[in-house]
């Protein structure tokens, strides 16, 4: 295998890990899988967590906020200790090709307060790296790691499988667009056009002083600038605001989820799946409102318009029977009497003048009349068409108020739940309906923010053009006098500079989305259980659309299992395309999937990700007997992750 | 229709490349065109300064343009079937096939019907306590009646 890899992870005290323990990962080109085997809380996710630990200073994968407050060094070494002690442990990463290149370390400390409770901290990392045949001690540890896992990427090859089911939840489109970016490396031209705009600001500034109208011009133009930048910084505050309120969301439905009383969990599951059919009745609706708005304004044209449509052919006809409109002479009818050199009425054309005359009739057949009988013919047609277009308008109208209706229904069964939710008040119930209460509050707050951004969206694109206008009008100024020709040449310049940017951001952006597209149908089909061939859209607004043989298959509908496989198939194809072919990780790679789906990914994972080290962290639920045949030619090394006593043994198989 | 319109000549002229709004109205073509709560959203820019046309013919009467107009739409946009709607409402306005000949008049014509069709269906749009649609389509359907009564 000639690309890095882990060779080994080892450490001493870290978590449930009592002592030291280490875990050789070291992988061949034939034989590129480890396999890591627990049970839940064995300490797999840690092990994950202690990569992320060490490299970013980040336990990335914890979702348990009880676990995120214990301490770092393992509970029972702080047992022996005595308030006011503090205990070290340790997390370090080889790696390297066939010998280690680099060790990274980062060291982790917690002190016993006299009260019994810890606090820690961990320490800067540390690097070793070979120079020769010797190993190191680094200054730039950061610096280093990010050329070889740059953090913006990290997350696709060190992930949780676990949480790939969530990943095409809500707002999912802002997750595949960030993935975009962070494997684009456009942070160079992000910059560059930062820069760029910065100097043309400054320059259009010296003109501030100019005499005449140049500088109340630039003055104007500047303040119409900041309020787009305003309104801009409102919107992405707004936005952050509601992606927090959207987590909180989640969290309450989570707990509501997972509440001690059975009939608020099945009331919250109820709700769940009625969401996802609001949901669904609101894309039909968005989709019926579109094909009403568009029956609107093709009947809405002809009717508003018919009775001039009769007149104007009315006045047509009457021309007609004012032989001011003759009846249409095909061009091909006079061609062939050229042709023939005989006129219908059985004169030889042999006569110039005659010949002449038919050749001027052609073209004044074209020239003058085609278009008034081009009108004859086509207003009829129009005409025709008014009532069908009226009934597919009130077609498409019933259609409307029928999901309008659906989507009341769906939504008063909603607010029934939480009707009934926040009364759960008795002194067994109060947390439920404290949640519940909570929850309208934060709903409230989604649907407030939402409005607002998209009031924010409409007021930045007119803003946009007001600066755009005003910037019009400072040119203008500044064209009038010869002096200032240079200052205006420059920033034009810059200007251009700053398209040019944009234009190879747009291109490298639409380049790595087409790329993510191809390998995301490329491995989801090779993922996927089914037989049936799955066509795979990634949109401009970084939405995923799933076409199965005769429909599209819309994300909500998708089962848990082939969410997650979406998910895997979309991490993969961005580790592949992000350039760095680093070692992969996954925790539960298969935990929501099903016996034949499993089957087909263990048989798959390694093919895909040939040439790669890939460590899969497994239950003994995961990784049944089938699992292990299939992956059994291409595993490097196995570990069983023993939890006894509250501590984990690492025990090689 | 009066003599005037009866005798009124009109000069051989070719339409402008480009079909034009007042610029202060501008914004309200695009709101109909990129607000998803408007019925036409997403919807040919063409096909909505159509239906404003023929809503300024059915509720308003016509709306000069001011001088500075801003250019929206290329003539080109318009297909045979949507010339000859423009086409009939001038013939229609002026009381003569004549018009034709004078392509500008024709234009001016539908852009001053335009011109005051946008505002009404604007307002119609945004009024928060109507359903658009059900109002819209309400009116379009009334008008076809009436026309066939």
């Amino acid at each position: 295998m000639d690309t890095i890899q882990f060779l080994s992870i080892e450490g001493r005290d870290y978590r449930q890990y009592n002592g030291e323990f280490k875990l050789d990962l070291k992988v061949s080109d034939d034989k590129n899988v480890n396999v890591i085997e627990g049970q839940n809380g064995a300490g797999k996710s840690n092990l994950l967590n202690a990569i992320t630990l060490c490299f970013y200073d980040d336990e990335t994968h914890i979702d348990d906020s009880v676990l995120e407050a214990d301490p770092l060094v393992n509970l029972k070494r702080l047992d022996d200790l005595d308030p006011g002690d503090t205990a070290t442990g340790y997390v370090s990463v080889k790696l390297g090709d066939e010998k280690p290149d680099y060790i990274f370390t980062r060291e982790f400390t917690t002190a016993k307060q006299p009260d019994g409770s810890y606090s820690g901290s961990t320490g800067d990392l540390q690097l070793k790296q070979r120079i020769g045949e010797d190993m190191h001690d680094m200054d730039n540890a950061n610096a280093q790691l990010n050329q070889i896992l740059p953090t913006g990427v990290h997350e696709y090859f060190l992930f949780d499988g676990e949480q790939l089911d969530e990943f095409f939840e809500d707002g999912y489109s802002e997750r595949v667009k960030e993935g975009i970016l962070d494997v684009s490396h456009i942070e160079l031209l992000n910059e560059s056009l930062d820069h760029l705009e910065q100097v043309q600001s400054r320059l259009e500034k010296q003109s501030s002083e100019f005499e005449g109208n140049v500088g109340e011009a630039e003055a104007v133009y500047r303040a119409e600038k900041e309020t787009l930048q305003d309104l801009k910084s409102d919107r992405d505050t707004a936005k952050t605001e509601l992606e927090e309120a959207r987590e909180r969301r989640d969290e309450l439905d989570k707990d509501l989820r997972q509440s001690s009383q059975e009939d608020v969990r099945e009331k919250q599951l109820e709700r769940e799946r009625l969401r996802e059919r609001l949901d669904d009745t609101q894309e039909d609706l968005n989709d019926a409102k579109q094909k009403a708005g568009s029956a609107l304004a093709t009947a809405g044209i002809t009717v508003y318009n018919a009775d001039a449509l009769r007149f104007g052919l009315t006045k047509l006809e009457e021309l007609e029977q004012q032989g001011e409109l003759p009846p249409k002479i095909q061009d091909w009818f006079i061609d062939r009497l050229l042709e023939r050199g005989k006129c219908i009425c059985g004169e030889d054309l042999d006569n110039e003048t005659r010949k002449e005359n038919l050749q001027h009739l052609q073209k004044e057949v074209a020239d003058i009349e085609d278009e008034n009988i081009d009108g004859k013919i086509r207003i009829p047609d129009l005409l025709d068409e008014v009532d069908s277009q009226v009934q597919d308008l009130l077609d498409e109208r019933t259609q409307v108020e029928e999901l309008r209706e659906k989507r009341g229904e769906i939504q008063g069964e909603i607010d029934d739940i939480s009707a009934f939710l926040q009364q759960k008040d008795t002194i067994d119930a109060e947390d439920a309906a404290a949640l519940e209460q909570q929850r309208e509050e934060v709903n409230k707050r989604i649907e407030e923010l939402s409005h607002k951004i998209g009031k924010l969206e409409r007021e930045i694109e007119d803003q946009q053009d007001t600066v755009k206008e005003k910037k019009a009008e400072w040119e203008t100024e500044m064209e009038k006098e010869d002096q200032h020709q240079i200052l205006l040449r420059r920033v034009q310049f810059v200007e251009e500079a700053r398209e040019e940017v944009k234009t190879i951001r747009t291109n490298i952006l639409d380049q790595v989305r087409s790329e993510t597209e191809d390998r995301l149908e490329e491995y989801f089909n090779e993922l996927i259980w089914k037989d049936e061939s799955y066509e795979i859209h990634l949109t401009e607004n970084y939405e995923v659309e799933v076409q199965g043989p005769t429909a599209e298959k819309k994300l909500a509908s998708l089962s848990a299992g082939e969410r997650q496989i979406l998910a895997l198939a979309f991490m993969s194809a961005l580790s592949r395309i992000s350039g760095f072919s680093a070692p992969i990780v996954i925790d539960t790679p298969l935990g929501r999937i099903s016996s034949k789906p499993r089957k087909r990914i263990a048989a798959q994972l390694p093919g895909y990700l040939e040439g790669r080290q890939v460590t899969l962290m497994m239950t003994d639920e995961e990784y049944t007997d089938d699992v292990a045949a299939l992956l059994d030619g291409h595993i490097a090394n196995e570990y069983e992750l023993q939890y006894n006593d509250e501590t984990t043994q690492v025990i090689p198989q | 229709m009066s003599d005037t319109q009866q005798q009124q000549e009109f000069e051989k002229t070719d339409p402008s490349r480009e079909i034009g709004v007042d610029p202060e109205k501008h914004p309200l073509y695009k709101e109909l065109e990129n607000n998803p709560n408007s019925p036409f959203y997403e919807e040919e820019l063409v096909d909505i300064w159509l239906f404003t046309v023929g809503y300024g013919r059915q509720h308003s009467e016509r709306e000069p343009l001011p001088g500075n107009k801003k250019w929206m739409l290329r003539m080109t946009s318009l297909d045979d079937d949507e010339e000859w709607i423009v086409k009939s409402i001038a013939i229609e306005e002026t009381g003569t096939t004549d018009v034709l000949q004078d392509g500008k008049q024709i234009f001016t014509i539908a852009q001053e019907y335009a011109n005051s069709g946008i505002e009404l269906v604007h307002e119609e749009v945004t009024d928060t306590d109507s359903d658009s649609i059900s109002e819209l389509t309400s009116d379009v359907v009334r008008t076809h009646r009436s026309q066939n009564e």
